[in-house]
């Protein structure tokens, strides 16, 4: 395996005596778009200030391009930042905004007035340069921030929850802006968020962390498809993972789990676990389907159509259990009915641990 | 009570009251504010005789008099180079001290951090007038009656603590990421101090400059207890010292000087007042 | 968060880490000058107040006894009664004025910028020069006020030659000078004040009084906190203004226990027992503030964070 471009080994961050990074591996490989997602306060942050030399290493390391930058000042270890708030110099024009860092750095001015107009026309922000941060609207200061970062054509871009200030219109337009950026300039980049929808779009590789540790790495829908434990099943997916407790039991047709309520779940014959073991069946909304053949006696406690597809809350034995249709809703809530599960994709969690079994 | 609340005259009174409340406040408060300086500016352009009379309030003739006999005092000129030397020195150097330690408390996280803050609060609870009699005793013993050192330390000394805890405020009031996002751009210290902090809390400097710029112009008591030779006084001390040095009191003279003593703060002030009074109305000017 | 919150245990970045004397750098110069000079004098008026002094300066130790003799002293008693006199009169004057001005300051909308640049005028205005303006307003011949009776055909007054109307004079002069800086802050406090509160207690049936009762005046209870140490502070220790418009006078009628001090130590050249005054000023003013401070500032803090 190709030696990694940013790599993690065994970090760890204390503040005073509280740990909040438990020992941090991870190697992310050169031109990847890894985003780093979990929920607030699971080190996310911490992990992407620390890379960027902003917060020092309490013990473990940093490696960028295969140096390691633990004592290395920030400005020299050839990395980039976008801030949540942008952190825009509001004094200085969109101009000098771009260029602080690039003169800070004693370039030449030609180089300088080039990188500009290049970031200036990549971003489309060459009738903005002379106004004033103040002057600009929400997107076009995330654009300015990210204008100040290309200019210094870092080997690491770090963009730490770029556009949770922005409202859900533009945050899908930057989205697509900001993966296409990265897909012309292939530069390493680590993006920090709480959006799982930011996370499985723009990533190749992303990195669930929880409670300073990372819970999982992979490609998006590998994620998706086989989290690696319970908390991963949760965080990624919306709606959420509808997770049920139960116990593996042996049914005429094979391995079914079987919940307190006495339901019996599907099962696929190749799925892990044994008889008698106290397991949480997890199902996606999508795999639940209300089915007029099916075997799974349910009642409709919310039916909300989106458009395009219905979100159904019901009642599942007990358990409130989600699914999404991208058929048309008939029934309304209170109505009773059955549904059927799509064993193939049905996810099996060791009750105790917590982990993919 | 809803029935009286609502006949004629309270309906009257609810209506008009608080708009006739406010108008009679606003002008007392003009009135209150502007007379005491136009009496004297016009009091300055009056023949000292017609003074005495009471006739009018508006001068007879507009004279200048009063101001060139003021201004052709043998040691006016001194008078005002001292005070706009202390003036200067006693608000550049505070400022420059103010801008590092208000740095220091905005920034870092230190030990002794908020003891060494609250000593700087101190200083402004301590009257400065309490200070003239050790101060008198402690710079006689060492020799610096007279000096203009004496009144640099002395003013310096009582402006620091001011211009710090206005600018701690506005460092503070700065987010920390456009600084972190200095650092990345490669700015050290003294650079993001430069370019990033002093441009945007630079309401704050000129609010600390013009404060600065007030006490050490209007200082009097410690003056007062440091110096005695003629040639060493301040304008303040000699508009003080005149009462006496005159034999016949010449209003005039004694109104024109007290306008030339007071007009160029004004001016400062009047050039700078939205900063001041946005930053005083803000909360960040405190006591 | 608070904005002066540092931001991480080890500086403005961690990349400044290496340096943990830094911010000592930063603050310690202003901080020992300060202290240098000011600690000096306090230290040493102290040590002065235990002191025996004759007319060449020469010291003796002498303990308690300038304390006992100073304050056995009526003319330091009658001071200290007028002081307090003064200091209540100034207070209540001065915050009701400044509580006007603000209000009116708040609520004017047309020349409002001209109006509140016009009401800090007395702020820049120097003690001395406050007090040869007042003196020229009242003084007997010439004077504004007997100028203006003497148009409206009235007799003149002795302003400054009456020991009270002096003393009334003095403390409007005082008030003139220290009313404006107080309202601004009590004006910052007004204008933090969310709007819709007064349009929900005008619905609930509130009348405007009882909405600066109950509404206005528990919100801006820290500016005011502010405001009053402000003008307790300044009237405490006034000296130029009152020195230059009555020197004490008439009749000690005006004579401050600053006036006194400057009189024991300047004038009879008694620094002991000058000293003894300062350390009255200093802990007078110490006390005021940190009552202050205990009601208003930490009480404040309770409050709303109880509120959290």
């Amino acid at each position: 395996m190709a030696e990694g471009y940013v790599e993690y080994r065994n970090l760890r961050k204390s503040f005073g005596g509280l740990e909040i990074l438990h020992g941090v591996d991870l190697t992310i490989p050169e031109g990847a778009f890894a985003v780093l997602v979990g929920p607030s306060g699971c080190g996310k942050s911490t992990l992407l200030r620390m890379t960027a030399g902003l917060e020092n290493v309490t013990s473990g390391e940093i490696n960028i391009a295969g140096r390691m930058v633990n004592n290395v000042h920030a400005k020299n270890r050839g990395i980039a930042m976008v801030f949540q708030s942008y952190a825009l110099y509001p004094h200085m024009s969109v101009e000098d905004n771009m260029s602080f860092g690039l003169k800070m750095r004693k370039t030449p001015l030609q180089l300088i007035t080039d990188r500009i107009k290049r970031a200036a026309s990549i971003l489309k922000l060459g009738p903005m340069l002379d106004r004033l941060p103040s002057q600009l609207s929400g997107g076009q200061r995330q654009r300015v921030a990210m204008g100040r970062a290309l200019t210094r054509e870092p080997e690491v871009f770090l963009f730490d929850e770029p556009l949770s200030n922005l409202d859900a219109k533009l945050r899908v337009e930057m989205r697509a802006e900001i993966k296409a950026l990265h897909q012309r300039l292939k530069t390493t980049t680590i993006y920090v968020t709480h959006d799982q929808i930011e996370a499985m779009t723009m990533a190749d590789l992303v990195v669930v962390m929880h409670d300073g540790r990372i819970e999982q790495v992979g490609e998006p829908l590998a994620i998706y498809d086989r989290p690696a434990n319970l908390f991963v099943a949760e965080f990624l997916g919306s709606p959420a993972m509808n997770l049920i407790p139960g116990i593996i039991a042996q049914d005429a047709d094979g391995r079914v789990v079987q919940t307190e309520s006495g339901l019996r779940l599907p099962l696929e014959p190749e799925a892990n676990g044994t008889v008698g073991q106290k397991v949480v069946y997890g199902i996606r909304p999508e795999h639940l389907q209300l089915d007029p053949a099916g075997d799974l006696p349910i009642r409709l406690t919310l039916v909300e159509p989106a458009g395009w597809e219905t979100h159904v809350h019901a009642d599942l034995g007990g358990h409130i259990v989600r699914m999404v249709s991208t058929k048309r809703v008939a029934q309304r809530a209170g109505d009773s009915t059955t549904a059927t599960i799509d064993a193939t994709r049905a996810h099996l969690f060791d009750a105790a641990t917590g982990n993919r079994l | 009570m809803r029935v009286q609340e609502s006949g004629p005259m309270a309906l009257l009174f609810q209506r008009l009251g608080p708009k006739v409340l406010i108008w009679f406040t606003l002008t007392f408060l003009v009135i209150w504010t502007a007379t005491p300086i136009i009496w004297a500016i016009l009091s300055s352009f009056k023949d000292p005789l017609e003074i005495y009379e009471s006739k009018s309030l508006l001068p007879e003739v507009w004279r200048l008099d009063a101001y060139r006999k003021v201004l052709s005092m043998p040691g006016f000129g001194t008078w005002l180079m001292n005070s706009i030397i202390v003036t200067v020195v006693a608000t550049i150097v505070p400022l420059i001290l103010a801008i590092l330690a208000a740095y220091g408390f905005a920034r870092y996280a230190f030990k002794f951090r908020h003891v060494l803050l609250l000593l700087y609060l101190i200083p402004r609870i301590i009257p400065r007038v309490s200070l003239i009699v050790p101060l008198n005793d402690l710079m006689s013993d060492l020799g610096l009656i007279n000096t203009y050192s004496v009144l640099f330390i002395t003013y310096i000394a009582s402006a620091v603590p001011l211009a710090t805890w206005i600018l701690v405020g506005f460092f503070g009031s700065i987010p920390k990421e456009i600084e972190e996002s200095a650092t990345l751009d490669g700015a050290n210290m003294w650079n993001r101090l430069r370019h990033v902090m002093l441009p945007m809390a630079w309401p704050g400097v000129v609010t600390a400059a013009v404060l600065c710029l007030r006490e050490a112009w209007n200082e009097f008591s410690f003056v007062l207890a440091l110096v005695n030779q003629t040639d060493m006084r301040t304008l303040p001390y000699q508009l003080y010292m005149l009462k006496d040095s005159m034999g016949i009191q010449d209003y005039a003279v004694y109104n024109a000087f007290t306008i030339l003593t007071v007009l160029p703060l004004l001016l400062v002030y009047l050039l700078l007042e939205r900063k001041v009074v946005d930053s005083i109305v803000s909360g960040a000017v405190k006591s | 968060m608070s904005h002066t919150t540092p931001m991480v245990e080890d500086g403005p970045t961690g990349a400044d880490r290496l340096k943990p004397f830094v911010p000592y750098l930063l603050v310690l110069p202003g901080l020992l000058f300060v202290m240098g000079i000011l600690g000096y004098a306090v230290v040493g008026g102290i040590i002065l107040s235990l002191n025996e002094t004759d007319m060449f300066m020469n010291k003796t130790f002498v303990g308690l006894k300038n304390y006992i003799d100073v304050f056995a002293d009526p003319r330091f008693q009658d001071a200290m009664v007028r002081t307090l006199n003064f200091v209540v009169i100034s207070i209540v004057l001065g915050i009701f004025m400044s509580m006007s001005f603000a209000l009116v300051l708040y609520k004017v909308v047309r020349g409002r910028r001209f109006f509140r640049g016009l009401s800090l005028v007395p702020y820049f205005v120097s003690g001395i020069a406050t007090a040869v303006m007042f003196r020229f307003i009242f003084t007997t011949s010439g004077g504004f006020v007997n100028t203006v009776l003497a148009q409206l055909g009235l007799p003149a007054q002795s302003w400054l030659g009456d020991p009270t109307l002096a003393f009334v004079v003095a403390i409007m002069a005082n008030c003139w000078f220290m009313v404006p800086f107080a309202s601004l802050i009590l004006l910052g406090g007004l204008q933090t004040i969310d709007k819709d509160l007064y349009d929900a207690a005008a619905i609930d049936g509130a009348n405007p009084i009882q909405i600066f009762f109950r509404i206005t005046l528990p919100l801006i209870k820290p500016m005011l906190g502010v405001s009053l140490i402000w003008v307790s502070y300044i009237s405490f220790s006034t000296f130029d203004i009152v020195l230059a418009l009555t020197s004490g006078g008439p009749l000690k009628a005006t004579e401050l226990v600053s006036i006194y001090m400057y009189e024991l130590a300047f004038q009879q050249l008694n620094f002991g027992q000058g000293a003894v005054l300062m350390v009255v000023l200093l802990v007078f003013n110490t006390v005021l503030s940190l009552i202050y401070i205990k009601i208003f500032v930490m009480g404040d803090r309770r409050h709303s964070e109880a509120g959290k």
